[in-house]
């Protein structure tokens, strides 16, 4: 019972109170650059849950099963981002077969995806909380879906910002680092939240 | 053989050449850095002599060596030891007695676990099985406030292997409550399974005390009786 | 090497700085610029790793494939972090507490594969390091001036806000919209200085 309330806690912080974007500032360059329209938010939201969740896990059973039974764990970082750039490649040729749209509206963020603090970032904590496998899929789906969450709310914003005239010292990504500040602040709201 | 072929085999050769260059180096790194030892400083005494105390001001303590730390030689390979157990997601860092003083014969443990926020790191010290202190030498952790300021009082009295959640429930920082019951559970394994060790490395240590002594007390008297042969 | 080629490289990490221009690396940048010594940490450990990676790609840049550029990049790039962990953990544990986490995230700096990329892969050693240099003194100047301004405002408003990230976001929008102003003030008046000598 202790363990399945563990998990909705995890869920929870990974995205409303502890979220990968506005609480740990990972994740920022796709943040900030695909964040204009709403459609290729969602699109990139789900392709970034997808990488991170399958990353977290890959990485979790190399460390595991490799890596630290061989003494080797100072390979990690060379390892976890050897596999993340694979896995974006993969993903690559899979969305150009699957979903040329979606591949269209992500462009050059696909391959962006590689470079995302936020895989890489999760993929190093779930190791070092020593978590087991559910964990580390549970943790990897919930920093995904808060990227989502976040990333979809700005760019609500920015399409209705838009319309309105904006200073030229802060037009372009400027307005949005202080709009995603006070996004950020919104969310300390939920850091009441706690089953635990 | 075709171009692409001859192009494919000379990039993937480039990428092994690289790769083991690499991974090689890093190796060879790793064999001759050191790894980060505990030392036995300053305010880890002070914490020690409060959570344990010895009768006498830090500094006495430091000189007289009453608190003193030992080493893997002493009381066998503590690396082992955390290997063994890495199930309970703790490990010990330095294992800390104290030969003399008030809390003669104390084990104190410096033993850590990862919380909500990296590791917490706790100082427990032990006489005779039972806990007589302890506390956080360091954490990080975000809710650390949430919990009771007494709460590892409730350890003191105890073999260390209780588990903080049934006396004190809900805080709002389970996760941290955790790790603190992670690090207190590790140590009372290990002073279970070394306790000995830890009494036969003191007496040890207590027999070439004394060993010393008594040869300096000789080389003393003879450079007396020699001082006084030549005045003679 | 001509002294404009010089000139203009050199001054790379002004006119293109890394993190008020290009808007590469963010997250080291507003995740560990709450107080100096951590942005100066970390911003000198994103340098060194740039510096010899910009020299490493460089020297290798005719022996890379071009198919396979981005791995062999890649590979090199976390080769040297890895070094830098293994440095900062074994001589410098305080450190090691307070930015750990955060090294083996300089794998991912945008700025890092980016100059070798857009600059290191295409040029000969000396200028890349030169860039390197460059751009590693912009990224840490940049941080490190963030990291005083938000500790400046933390001891004067207290703990809660601009040293946590809502705080960061907003004091690096800030920062930048006034870097944007400052820079379009300054071309202007040269460009106003060009047209005025030209009718001259």
């Amino acid at each position: 019972m202790e363990y399945f309330i563990g998990i909705v806690s995890i869920l929870i912080s990974g995205i409303l109170t502890n979220n990968i974007v506005l609480n740990q500032s990972l994740g920022m360059c796709p943040f900030l650059g695909v964040s204009k329209k709403m459609q290729s938010a969602v699109g990139m939201g789900l392709a970034v849950t997808f990488v991170i969740a399958v990353a977290s896990c890959v990485c979790w059973l190399l460390y595991t099963f490799v890596l630290e039974p061989l003494s080797i764990a100072y390979l990690s970082t060379i390892v976890f981002i050897l596999v993340i750039a694979s896995l974006v490649q993969l993903l690559d040729i899979v969305l150009k077969k699957l979903s040329p749209m979606l591949y269209s509206s992500l462009g050059v963020y696909l391959a962006l995806i590689t470079t995302n603090c936020a895989v890489l970032g999760t993929a190093n904590s779930v190791v070092s909380q020593g978590l087991d496998f559910f964990q580390t899929l549970v943790t990897g789906i919930a920093i995904g879906l808060g990227f989502t969450v976040a990333l979809i709310l700005m760019a609500g914003i920015r399409e209705k910002q838009s319309l309105y005239e904006i200073p030229k010292p802060f037009r372009g990504f400027p307005i949005a680092l202080v709009t995603a500040g006070i996004m950020a602040m919104a969310f300390y709201g939920f850091n009441g939240l706690s089953f635990t | 053989m075709n171009k692409t072929v001859v192009n494919a085999l000379k990039a993937v050769a480039v990428l092994t050449v690289i790769s083991i260059v690499c991974v090689g180096l890093l190796a060879v790194c790793n064999m001759f850095f050191p790894k980060y030892k505990p030392t036995l400083d300053a305010a880890t005494l002070s914490m020690i002599n409060s959570i344990c105390p010895t009768g006498v001001n830090d500094a006495e303590a430091a000189e007289g060596g009453h608190i003193i730390m030992l080493d893997s030689d002493e009381v066998g390979s503590i690396d082992a030891f955390n290997k063994a157990n890495k199930k309970s997601k703790a490990s010990v860092l330095a294992v800390y007695a104290e030969p003399k003083g008030d809390n003669a014969g104390a084990h104190i443990f410096e033993c850590s676990s990862v919380g909500r926020d990296g590791d917490i790191v706790l100082l427990i010290a032990y006489n005779r099985g039972v806990i007589v202190g302890a506390s956080v030498k360091k954490q990080g952790e975000s809710y650390y406030d949430k919990l009771p300021k007494d709460l590892l009082d409730n350890a003191i009295g105890t073999d260390g292997s209780l588990d903080l959640y049934d006396i004190v429930g809900k805080t709002g920082a389970t996760l941290s409550l955790n790790a603190i019951t992670r690090a207190l559970n590790i140590s009372a394994t290990y002073e279970k399974e070394n306790s000995q060790r830890i009494d036969d490395a003191l007496a040890k240590r207590a027999e070439a005390e004394k060993a010393e002594k008594a040869e300096k007390a000789e080389n003393e008297k003879d450079g007396e009786e020699a001082g006084k042969a030549e005045n003679d | 090497m001509t002294k404009d080629e010089f000139k203009k490289v050199a001054l790379g990490g002004l006119t293109n700085n890394p993190v008020f221009v290009l808007v590469l690396g963010m997250c080291p940048t507003i995740a560990k610029s709450d107080n100096i010594m951590n942005a100066l940490s970390l911003g000198l450990c994103t340098a060194f790793v740039l510096i010899f990676s910009n020299l490493i790609i460089s020297l290798l840049r005719k022996i890379i494939p071009d198919k396979v550029h981005l791995p062999a990049y890649i590979i090199i790039i976390a080769s040297l972090v890895t070094l830098v962990q293994m440095v900062v953990s074994s001589f410098l544990p305080s450190l090691n507490d307070s930015i750990g986490a955060f090294i083996s995230l300089i794998t991912v700096n945008c700025i890092i594969l980016g100059r070798a990329e857009a600059f290191a892969g295409k040029n000969k050693v000396l200028p890349s390091i030169i860039d390197g240099i460059s751009m590693g003194l912009g990224f840490v100047v940049s941080i490190t001036l963030l990291g005083a301004v938000r500790q400046g405002l933390t001891l004067l408003f207290g703990k809660g806000f601009f040293d946590a990230t809502a705080g960061g976001f907003v004091i690096l929008g800030l920062m930048m919209a006034a870097f944007n102003a400052v820079y379009s003030l300054v071309k202007a008046k040269t460009e106003k200085r060009k047209l005025l000598n030209g009718r001259a």
